[in-house]
């Protein structure tokens, strides 16, 4: 049925849907682009089952690939090619911005010749491609592809951000080095433990060795260390300046003097001031040294080195914020204003923690003194106060080891609002899918679809309609209080509305970002003025829409998508559980059937066969028919007889068969050795007239039911018996032993079963023999493979040895094997 | 409202007391046959059996509460019961056999075609006298319905049914 393979194909769906959201958050937890890419290649390899993936980044004008898989190595016959700028789709895709999907590879060049036959290439943003390909041609379905792009927006999301981290370290980078050139660096003197922090470009000012592994040189020094590098002429001024900001907390200005770099005399000019402690007493100081011996030169260096840093911040479009130790903002980039809407100097000398939102403010301090603590780099998200009064999620990025030029703490922001509410929303997805899958009727579905879309992407006004064959209509079916309230209830769609009809009948999403200007598609009186429509598979269509024009980002669009792919697959969930329901309902209704069959088999067809019997023995006992009738009556009589006491062994055999259900309890332990001891018991008889051997190794113990088990042996050794013309009929009975399980043969000398009749033998009242033995019900391998099956086991027809039949069969074994 | 109980054991009553009243059997079977062939085993029997057939449960009521005739003079001794009946069910005849004073103590021997232990266990718990499952072959029951007729005609001591 055509149902099931798109049940079977949904739930492929469904775990491929949910594979790419996990992969989301794993590509974002990602530190490097190579880590990204390996990632990405991993998940798409591991979600579609894919062996040739890559993903190409644009490097030197070409398309690099960065990762890809064993797969595809193989196909290159080596590491892929860079693919220099031409027109082929991986290009056009890049270029273009639009996933190309190629049936047929054979139209790109570079793989021409090579063992694949369909590709996808998905754009990332403007960094690269991602590439998948299939040995076979189309090997990619619509929902590959539109799953793939959604990894695709992961990926190129997650790329992204690594490049801004290594986009800051390369501006901090830059910094150091524009400070090197200028014999100008930092300091910073811990005046409880006298330990000096230099930067390594000031090291040789203060007679040191710089470091050549580290930017920051650290010693121990006491002030009297420290003076008796000075020289004896300008002691004193230092001293003197030193013990004045001590006792007033205040450096004060720059102060100059000459320091012996165990070469030379140098001119120093040192800037700085105190930072204090809790009980105000001063326990840092820092600043600013820099050589003046060649003044000239330095001030020009200075005003050059300003307007790097100048030009740096600028071209980062986050907001660089300086800080200084308490907090004070020092410095803010221009684009402060396009992303919070302040102008730089309202904030600069501001307290950077009045912009932080009360209940951010501690995690956000546990995190400055944690990147300080270990002078690393430090992430955090929070919110942030707007110009317009509004919180925004920020994500600031900052470091720990103060910034070269004059102390201070760098930080990088940016505005994350957009980015926040979709991660929010794929999680809330995530964890919400759960519940759409539960829906019970596509009511349900629908209308935790549309609170979905409200509460969980802020898109108020959704509403879900139903495709009904019957009038050719869409038929609303869910919607928010927000949709009645701006349009009144959602309206019955008829073919009219070409817009709604594009995205059913084509299966894809439908953006109309500016509806009033095309008054043909919609009602110029209605308040709606953008619409993203989304198909349901065959199932309707969900439609967010609002007032404003042009509203939905590619995220909403994306967000719509999934959560119309996600419904689709909980309605035909629903649809698939209801089969299940009607299923279940007339397996029960047949279980009944059934029973009552038992009770016909036993009573209603038993009672006219009785009669029949009755009577034919009544003429037969009661009359002589050769002398009544003559000799052809005592035949015919005779072949009634025979036909009745046949069709007696067949309803005796239904009735057994119909009760292997209803009256069986295969949970108890039973020694085969003892079902075959009372079959054999019940064929004492027939054995012994037939003159078979029936030989048996030692059987094992089951679990089971001993009344069927005895009838399953029965049932075979009669069969043995019975099609069987040899002059000395043998049944050899073995078992063998295999995790937790047996399987019994029971071989014959017989007539044997061809192996095109032996699937055949289990049908019901199939009948194999017609030249041997004495006919029999027919039902007998049926009954024993229904015994079998309903031991959770299976049973099977083999060749024995010698020409007979093999009936093999498999059993649980007792957890005490014997 | 009990019937008086006489001595005299009804056991000796057909042969040895030479009286030539036959044991009459009620048979209660809406199968005409399964009626002709309990009629086959009476006609063939040599024992001195008459038999009286009724085809539904309110015949079988109205005849042993002596509102039907039937043509035969004498009260039955003994009913053979089929449980499937076109008015009711043979368990509630049965149960309501065993509520008429006239017919509380009849022995009621059931003749069925259904090996089943749940109708089996029902018809004694209604306190049928027995239940024999009709055979597949006629001298089968030729031979288990005289042996019945035989110990509840001779072996069986019974409250005399005729002074009521």
């Amino acid at each position: 049925m055509s149902d099931v393979d798109a049940a079977g194909f949904d739930a492929e769906r469904e775990s491929k849907l949910l594979g790419v959201l996990a992969a989301s958050r794993r590509l974002f937890r990602q530190l490097s682009v190579e880590a990204v890419a390996s990632v990405a290649v991993d998940e798409a390899r591991q979600i579609f089952g894919l062996e040739l993936v890559a993903v190409r980044l644009l490097d030197d004008g070409a398309l690099a690939p960065i990762s890809y898989t064993a797969g595809v190595v193989d196909v290159f016959g080596g590491d892929p090619p860079a693919y220099p700028r031409d027109d082929s789709v991986v290009w056009t895709a890049f270029e273009t911005g639009e996933t190309q999907v190629v049936a047929d590879t054979t139209q790109i060049d570079a793989l021409r010749g090579l063992p694949v036959g369909s590709g996808v290439v998905v754009p990332l943003g403007d960094q690269g491609v991602f590439t998948a390909f299939s040995r076979e041609r189309a090997g990619f379905s619509e929902t590959d592809v539109r799953l793939l792009e959604l990894l695709a927006l992961a990926v190129a999301e997650a790329l992204w951000r690594v490049k801004r981290d290594e986009q800051l370290v390369a501006a901090e980078t830059r910094l150091e080095l524009a400070v090197d050139g200028t014999g100008t660096g930092i300091w910073e003197w811990d005046l409880v433990e006298n330990e000096l922090v230099v930067h390594r470009s000031a090291a040789t000012v203060f007679g040191y060795d710089p470091p050549s592994d580290k930017t920051y040189l650290t010693v121990t020094e006491h002030l009297e260390d420290l003076l008796e590098r000075i020289h004896p002429a300008d002691v004193n001024p230092v001293v003197e300046r030193i013990a004045n900001a001590l006792e007033t907390g205040t450096v004060g200005g720059g102060i100059e003097f000459r320091a012996w770099t165990g070469q030379e005399w140098r001119w120093l000019l040192a800037r700085g001031q105190l930072e204090h402690g809790s009980d105000g007493d001063p326990v840092v100081m820092r600043g600013v040294v820099s050589d003046i011996t060649d003044l000239q030169t330095v001030e020009t260096e200075l005003r050059r080195t300003s307007a790097r840093l100048e030009a740096i911040l600028e071209a980062v479009t986050d907001v660089v914020i300086i800080y200084d130790a308490d907090g004070t903002i020092r410095f803010v980039s221009e684009s402060v204003t396009s992303v919070l809407g302040y102008e730089p100097e309202e904030l600069i000398g501001t307290k950077g923690g009045r912009y932080i939102h009360p209940d951010d403010v501690s995690s956000v301090l546990d995190v400055v003194e944690k990147a300080r603590a270990s002078k690393t780099r430090e992430r955090i998200r929070y919110r942030m106060l707007a110009a317009d009064g509004t919180w925004r999620f920020v994500e600031s990025i900052g470091n720990g080891e103060p910034i070269a030029v004059g102390g201070g703490y760098a930080t990088s922001t940016r505005d994350v609002t957009q980015q926040v509410r979709h991660e929010r929303a794929l999680e809330t997805l995530q964890t919400r899918t759960s519940d759409l899958m539960q829906a019970e009727t596509v009511e349900d579905a629908a209308h935790e679809a549309v609170a979905i879309a409200s509460e969980a992407f802020g898109l108020p006004l959704t509403a879900v309609w139903r495709y009904d064959a019957d009038s050719d209509t869409l038929i609303p079916i869910a919607e928010t209080p927000q949709v009645r309230s701006v349009i009144g209830p959602a309206p019955v769609f008829d073919r009219s509305r070409g817009v709604v009809w594009d995205a059913f009948d084509s299966g894809t999403v439908q953006v109309h970002p500016n509806l009033r200007s095309n008054p043909d598609v919609y009602d110029p009186e209605t308040a709606i003025e953008t619409e993203v429509i989304a198909p349901l598979g065959d199932f309707g269509v969900l439609i967010t829409a609002a007032t404003e024009t042009n509203t939905f980002s590619e995220r909403d669009k994306a967000l719509v998508e999934i959560l119309a792919t996600t419904v689709t697959a909980a309605i035909q969930n629903t649809r698939r559980k209801r089969e299940l329901t009607e299923a279940r309902r007339l397996l029960e209704r047949s279980n009944e059937d059934l029973q009552q069959f038992a009770y016909i088999a036993s009573h209603d067809l038993k009672e006219p066969l009785r009669t029949v019997s009755s009577y034919l023995s009544l003429l037969e006992s009661s009359y002589d028919i050769e002398a009544a009738l003559g000799s052809d009556a005592v035949e015919f009589v005779s072949y009634a007889t025979e036909a009745a006491e046949r069709m007696q062994e067949m309803v005796t055999a239904l009735l057994q068969y119909s009760r292997v259900e209803t009256h069986a309890n295969v949970d108890s332990t039973v020694e085969l050795d003892e079902a075959l001891e009372l079959a054999m018991l019940n064929l004492t008889v027939r054995i012994e007239e037939a003159g078979a051997s029936v030989t048996t190794d030692d059987l094992p113990t089951v679990v089971g039911d001993l009344r069927l088990l005895v009838q399953l042996f029965q049932n075979l050794l009669d069969n043995a018996i019975k099609y069987n013309d040899s002059e000395t009929p043998t049944v050899s009975i073995s078992a063998t032993i295999d995790d937790g399980r047996c399987e019994v043969t029971v071989a014959d000398n017989g007539v044997g079963i061809e192996e095109s009749m032996r699937e055949r033998a289990f049908d019901v009242f199939e009948r194999l023999d017609g030249r041997v033995g004495d006919g029999g019900t027919g039902i007998g391998l049926t009954l024993c493979r229904r015994i079998v099956e309903r031991h959770g086991g299976d049973i099977r027809l083999d060749d024995a040895a010698g020409g007979g039949t093999a009936v093999k069969f498999s059993l649980p074994l007792a957890e005490v094997s014997s | 409202m009990t019937p008086p109980v006489q001595e005299r054991p009804t056991a000796m009553r057909a042969d040895s007391t030479g009286d030539s009243r036959p044991f009459v059997v009620l048979h209660v079977e809406d199968n005409p046959a399964d009626v002709e062939l309990v009629k086959q085993v009476v006609g063939r029997s040599d024992r001195n059996l008459s038999v009286t057939a009724v085809s539904c449960a309110s015949d079988a009521l109205a005849y042993l509460r002596g509102d039907l005739d039937l043509g035969t003079a004498d009260r039955p001794d003994f009913v053979l019961l089929d449980l499937n009946l076109p008015d009711s069910d043979g368990y509630e005849l049965l149960e309501q056999i065993r509520s008429m004073p006239a017919s509380r103590s009849l022995p009621v021997i059931v003749l069925s075609g259904s090996e089943s232990q749940t109708d089996i266990q029902r018809a004694y718990e209604l306190h049928a006298n027995a239940y024999l499952i009709k055979p597949m072959h006629y001298p089968e029951l030729q031979s288990v319905l005289e042996r019945t007729f035989d110990f509840w005609a001779h072996a069986a001591a019974l409250p005399n049914r005729h002074g009521v």
